[in-house]
């Protein structure tokens, strides 16, 4: 299989064949796009990227380097070490080694250092692992003067989520699933560079570009059914994920410009409600004053 | 008159597991026009949740196979 270049094939999209450089540059431009479309980093922004060593957030900071110029960002990555054995000491040493031969000043904060580690929490570790990660990566970046914290969650990660917020009646946890939630009170800025980018894609990204990273998947994970189940409805319902990923953000823009209608008063997103419109249109005799 | 369908040879493919799987590697003996798509098919795995790296290229998953080593590795990973 060859790439319309003429170079060895790593990958099929639609009908066409790629290469590992035809299809780095592809990926770039899909996170690329995706960053303008949903105003994901702002230019002047300094960037604190999240990374773990696995292949998505190696993607995401490789991109987020490489797209440094174009969208007026500066990068730095963040590594948080979080006490689980063998597989923590690894992703430390992965993510140092991917730093400095991309170029990027890397900090690294040990959770023993306030005291415990993910590998003394008996029950819900992934729970507690998710909260320490998300304290310190606020708390550094707004100590550290970042303006905005970049993760690698990737579009199965997304998706998977929404299902699990509407099974567990949790709906409304979907709107820290965004793309750029921005900040306030103490918070800074979160944002997604992979928003739209699938999980097989970043692995090819990191392959194609040989970059470094942990393929080993952390002992504590746990089974990630509801990641499968993305992947059942995608092949019933090709283009399932990306329907949910922008319906997600449509959603969140038709309640964020929420007002008074201008005739009753009623919330509405537009000027006049669709009520009173149809009124205007249909109606004949008004018995109750709008 | 029935049409004779030509029998096409045997080859044997290596498949090394990378993350998440049940069994690290597995031997399988499949006629050579099949893709790797299919032989993942018919080992009960999706497709769209690997990669096929053989060397250190990873391979349109509807390449014809070849007789060998393939890496297979799983997209999908864990955690929260």
């Amino acid at each position: 299989m060859r790439c319309e270049c003429g170079k060895n094939a790593i990958e099929k999209i639609g009908n066409r064949y790629y290469c590992k450089e035809c299809y780095s540059k592809r990926y770039l431009s899909l996170v690329e796009r995706s960053i303008r479309r949903y105003g994901i980093l702002k230019r002047g922004e300094r960037v604190l990227a999240a990374v773990s060593g696995g292949k998505d957030s190696v993607a995401m900071i490789a991109a987020l380097k490489e797209l440094e110029d174009k969208l007026g960002i500066k990068v730095e990555a963040l590594h948080i070490n979080l006490g689980i054995g063998e597989y923590s000491k690894k992703s430390e040493e992965v993510c140092r080694e991917l730093c400095d031969n991309l170029g990027i000043p890397l900090h690294v904060v040990t959770l023993s250092e306030y005291g415990f580690t993910i590998s003394d929490v008996r029950k819900k570790a992934c729970s507690v692992c998710g909260n320490a990660k998300r304290y310190i990566m606020n708390r550094f970046a707004r100590e550290q003067g970042f303006d905005v914290v970049a993760t690698g969650h990737c579009a199965e990660d997304i998706v998977a989520n929404v299902l699990k917020n509407l099974y567990s009646g949790n709906f409304e946890w979907s709107e820290k699933l965004l793309p750029r939630i921005e900040g306030y009170f103490k918070f800074v800025s979160k944002a997604k560079p992979l928003y739209e980018i699938g999980e097989k894609e970043n692995l090819l990204f990191v392959l194609s570009r040989r970059l470094t990273f942990l393929p080993d998947e952390c002992p504590k994970a746990p089974d990630p059914k509801w990641k499968e189940l993305v992947y059942v409805i995608e092949k019933r319902i090709p283009g399932f994920k990306k329907g949910v990923l922008r319906s997600l953000v449509k959603r969140e823009k038709v309640e964020g410009e929420l007002k008074s209608c201008k005739i009753c008063g009623e919330p509405t997103s537009t000027e006049v409600c669709q009520f009173c419109r149809n009124v205007k249109k249909f109606g004949k005799v008004r018995k109750i004053p709008l | 008159m029935k049409s004779q369908k030509k029998s096409s040879q045997k080859i044997k493919i290596l498949f090394k597991f990378l993350g998440g799987f049940p069994e690290k590697e597995k031997v399988v003996e499949v006629e050579e026009d099949k893709t790797y798509s299919e032989v993942l098919e018919s080992l009960g795995i999706n497709p769209e949740t690997v990669v096929i790296v053989k060397g250190d290229s990873p391979l349109p998953v509807d390449s014809r196979v070849e007789e060998g080593e393939v890496k297979v590795l799983r997209v999908i990973s864990g955690g929260n």
